[in-house]
């Protein structure tokens, strides 16, 4: 065997631990160098750009106090004042003594409210007007201003220093301005060492570079300039409309255009990736910006020396500490080991006799003694061997019989598990049987929704057998589809909803669903549950009913009650129409006895013709067939029209009518409806009221419009109160002339709960009046959303709605 | 004196419409089924037509439809009768075949009917259409 000594193993990992502990340790030394030299760096910068800056700003003063000197002298407000040619030569002179006193000033003129220059030491300046400048447009509104440009006249890139004069009351009556060559400032900046470090930009307030020691970034913008900047350089005529190019410093342009302090920002050059350092500071008040550009190249390099460096040193400490080891290792742990394992080697070829000299106190001088006392056992143990292995044969033979007595009992075991088993069994016919017994059809799945149970009701609706659909989803195998053959999305499946929500859904008669089976679509109802043990979903059971014959019975109830009501209808119509032909006297002169007889028979022809109009509506609203025609509107109007209509009956009878409160709130529903209720329980009231009044009362809760009802009528005790909205109710005793169907409260409360309202008893005493009440929820209330969105389910629902065509009366004209 | 054509197949809606109008002073002619109706309208030349919609032989659209694709009787006013189980949709397509009007028979009683034939013919001559006004000169 070739050995890969203990001592080699040892100092490999040593090695290759050392240089893991000293790449992360340059790393680290390299950021952390890195940091603290960029910071310094940064700092230093800060500190010379500072001073230039404080020296930079002291030039703009000399010129801003100049031009403020100028602007306030009295010889000046005179002449702005009186303007005689003989002051003009004299402030000419004056004007032309201090340009030629600095090189640096372009000239000084002085302009007229208007903007004229009225004397100019640059004689081309003279009549020229310069309103549309910004120093200008400041100093006019009191504003003294310094503002970069090029000379319109001059075409002369300078720096505008502006003052306003004024007269003795306050009055400005006139501009001055001193231009100075930008020169002046530039100068100072080239023999500062910032130039020689770095790339310097002066830029002005929109990040438009006006200096730089890089001259073709002059007129350049840091980064492209708003529409709008763009339009206010143009109306100012700033840089004589020339093209201004944008540079690719847009975080520079954006910290100028929202400056708030100087800032030093680091910053990767888009164009050549590398990192750079760049400094916003502006001049103090003024509207210019120092931008200065520093490369980290100098930076990066003494870092990496640096990290290098430290790598260096951090590797020859390995290599001495990894060299001492393995001397140390040599002596230590190779020798004392090699002996071992040669007396150790005899020991196993049979030969007991060999000793180990105990050199070391060591771990090693512990091992060479228990190996001199193992060697001394063996031979012992050599003697004693024989006599064991006759022992142990023996033992194993009785551990076999063992053995073969436990498979015994567990063949026992197996036979009850069969007996179990079969229990279960019969349970399960007994199960089988009952779900085969009933009616219903019943599919179970498990928790995912795979069918894993049909019964044979279930089989036979749905012309299946439970083996060609086990296994498969109910959702794919058995779609549920309405009676326009829209198939139902999956998520929305009961069986779906059940798995997800962990509830019970139940799908009723009036819902438009059909199971289709193999070659077979039935209308069903059905209800699906979760079953739950322990918390979790272990299947979900769906009952369901084939309704054909249900469906098939309403539908001839629909038919039925539209044959009859027509059937109904028509002679009810000639009678009425006949009756109230011969009371006006259309079929000739009758007596007073026969007209009395024509009134009841008018009155029950009426009332039966109510009736049949109730029927329809209630027949209508119970099958989801009455069709309502859903708008926002003002409910005051419809308070007022339906007002305007009962006025004169109301009225006539004596009785005093009017309407109180209003409500500015949009409600929402079908006026028609609306409107009928509103007339039913004025006409209730009108019925049941002989003297005093009705009256309409609006007010607002929460979000919903209240309508009351009052009159001084009859009123209902509080046991019929209950009743009152029932089917058929009629309370109170009641002379055949005021009789209704029954029907009116009970399908105004249909009515107005669908669309999202109520009505009820506000309150009510016998002999002293009621009050009835309902409510309207307001437009994009919860309510009402959620009303219009059951009528929308409704009607799609059933195509079929109608309005009931009875509610307009006389048809209507196109 | 104007000529009303009452084009209904129930013979007591019929007599009912009839005495009213021949009361207030028409000049009214019935029929009972669609063909009939086309053959009086022909013979007769009425000024208006009332026309119940569900009828034997040929129903009230259709008799409307041939009316108004006859350039003869085009602009004859037209006044649609129809069931309380009738359907809206047959209403609507009368209107949009070029009804004048619709009235529900058992929702009115016939002095309300004759009110509207009133309304109609009135209406017509006030807006003098050309062919409506040559029918009640002629």
């Amino acid at each position: 065997m070739k050995i890969f000594s203990l001592r080699k193993k040892l100092l490999l990992i040593m090695f290759v631990a050392g240089i893991l502990f000293a790449l992360p340790v340059s790393l680290v030394t390299y950021n952390g160098v890195r940091k603290v030299l960029i910071k310094n760096y940064l700092a230093s910068n800060q500190r010379a750009i500072n001073e230039q800056i404080d020296e930079s700003l002291a030039v703009y003063k000399q010129y801003e106090v100049f031009t403020k000197m100028l602007g306030t002298r009295t010889r000046v407000v005179e002449y702005l004042t009186v303007r005689s040619e003989s002051r003009k030569l004299e402030l000419d002179g004056i004007f032309n003594d201090y340009d030629s006193q600095d090189q640096n000033i372009l000239s000084i003129y002085l302009m007229d409210p208007s903007g004229n220059a009225l004397i100019s030491t640059d004689r081309s300046f003279v009549g020229q007007n310069y309103s549309f400048r910004e120093y200008f447009k400041e100093a006019i509104a009191g504003h003294p201003n310094i503002s970069a440009a090029i000379g319109a006249t001059s075409n002369l890139f300078g720096y505008y220093f502006s003052y306003p004069v004024s007269d003795k009351t306050g009055n400005i009556i006139g501009v001055l301005a001193v231009k100075v060559k930008d020169r002046a400032f530039n100068e100072l900046l080239e023999k500062g060492d910032l130039f020689s470090k770095s790339k310097v930009m002066i830029t002005d307030d929109y990040g438009v570079v006006i200096y730089s020691n890089y001259p073709d970034r002059y007129l350049t913008s840091l980064g492209p300039l708003s529409v709008e900047i763009q339009k206010l350089l143009n109306d100012s005529n700033r840089y004589l409309k020339k093209e201004i190019k944008p540079l690719q410093y847009n975080t520079i342009q954006n910290e100028i255009t929202h400056y708030s302090e100087p800032k030093a920002l680091l910053i990767t050059d888009t164009v050549d990736k590398e990192e750079e350092s760049i400094y916003v500071h502006k001049l103090g008040n003024l509207p210019f910006f120092l931008v200065a550009e520093y490369g980290l190249e100098d930076i990066n390099s003494a870092v990496l020396a640096t990290a290098v460096n430290s790598g260096i040193v951090l590797f020859s400490s390995i290599l001495i500490v990894v060299t001492m080891l393995y001397f140390l290792t040599n002596f230590y742990v190779s020798r004392p080991l090699a002996d071992i394992s040669r007396t150790v080697e005899k020991l196993s070829s049979g030969d007991f006799s060999s000793k180990l000299k105990i050199v070391s106190n060591d771990e090693f001088g512990l091992l060479s003694q228990a190996v001199n006392q193992m060697s001394e056992k063996l031979s012992h143990f050599n003697i004693d061997l024989k006599n064991e292995v006759n022992r142990i044969s023996s033992e194993v033979n009785i551990k076999n019989q063992e053995l073969l007595d436990q498979q015994k009992a567990i063949l026992n075991v197996l036979e009850d598990v069969e007996e179990e088993k079969q229990k279960a069994d019969i349970q399960r016919l007994k199960y089988e049987s009952l779900l085969s017994g009933i009616g219903e059809g019943i599919i179970a799945t498990d928790s995912k929704t795979k069918i894993i149970l049909l019964n044979p009701a279930a089989e036979k609706m749905l012309n299946y057998k439970a083996e060609e659909v086990i296994g498969k989803p109910l959702s794919e195998v058995i779609p549920i589809i309405n009676s326009k053959k829209d198939v139902l999305p999956k998520e929305k499946r009961p069986v779906e909803m059940a798995a997800k929500l962990l509830k019970s859904f139940s799908v009723d008669s009036s819902s438009d669903y059909w199971y289709v089976g193999k070659n077979k679509t039935i209308p069903v109802v059905l209800n699906t549950s979760p079953v739950i043990r322990n918390g979790k979903l272990i299947g979900i059971i769906d009952v369901f009913r084939d309704i054909t014959t249900e469906k098939e019975i309403d539908r001839m109830k629909d038919e039925f009650l539209s044959t009859a009501s027509h059937e109904l209808r028509t002679p009810l119509a000639a009678i009425d129409g006949i009756v109230a032909m011969i009371r006006q006297g259309e079929y000739g002169e009758i007596s007073l006895e026969v007209r009395s007889a024509l009134d009841d028979v008018n009155t029950a022809s009426e009332r039966l013709i109510r009736l049949v109009n109730d029927l329809l509506s209630l027949s209508r609203i119970q099958a989801g067939r009455l069709k309502y025609n859903l708008s926002c509107f003002d409910y005051n109007k419809i308070v007022l029209d339906t007002f305007d209509f009962y006025k004169p009956v109301i009225e006539k009878k004596g009785l005093t009518f009017q309407v109180k409160g209003s409500s500015k709130r949009q409600v929402c529903g079908d006026v028609d409806k609306i409107k009928q209720i509103l007339s039913n329980l004025l006409s209730n009231s009108l019925k049941f009221t002989e003297k005093g009044s009705i009256e309409i009362e609006v007010s607002e809760k929460d979000q919903m419009v209240i309508t009351l009802v009052k009159d001084t009528g009859i009123g209902i005790s509080k046991e019929d109160q209950n009743k009152l909205f029932g089917k058929f109710q009629q309370v109170g005793k009641q002379t055949d002339a005021k009789s209704g169907t029954g029907l009116g409260l009970h399908l105004s409360r249909e009515m107005i709960r669908k669309m999202g309202g109520e009505i009820w008893v506000e309150s009510s005493q016998p002999d002293k009046g009621s009050v009835f009440a309902f409510s309207l929820p307001e437009k994009d209330s919860l309510l009402q959303k959620k009303s219009q969105k059951d009528i929308e389910k409704e009607a799609a629902a059933h195509p079929d709605q109608k309005f009931d065509k009875m509610e307009k009366m006389g048809g209507g004209v196109i | 004196m104007a000529k009303i054509l009452l084009v209904d197949d129930d013979p007591l809606l019929v007599r009912m419409y009839q005495k009213k109008l021949v009361n207030d002073g028409y000049d009214v002619q019935t029929s009972s089924d669609g063909e009939d109706a086309l053959k009086s309208v022909a013979a007769f030349k009425p000024d208006l037509v009332l026309l119940d919609i569900m009828m034997p032989k040929k129903n009230g659209l259709e008799v409307l439809k041939e009316l108004k694709a006859n350039s003869a009787t085009n602009g004859l006013p037209v006044i649609l009768l129809t069931n309380v189980g009738g359907s809206d949709e047959d209403v609507e397509r009368g209107l949009s075949l070029g009804a004048v009007a619709y009235l529900i028979k058992a929702g009115n009683r016939p002095d309300a009917v004759v009110a509207k034939v009133k309304e109609i013919l009135a209406g017509y001559k006030r807006d003098e259409i050309p062919q409506v006004k040559a029918k009640i000169s002629g």
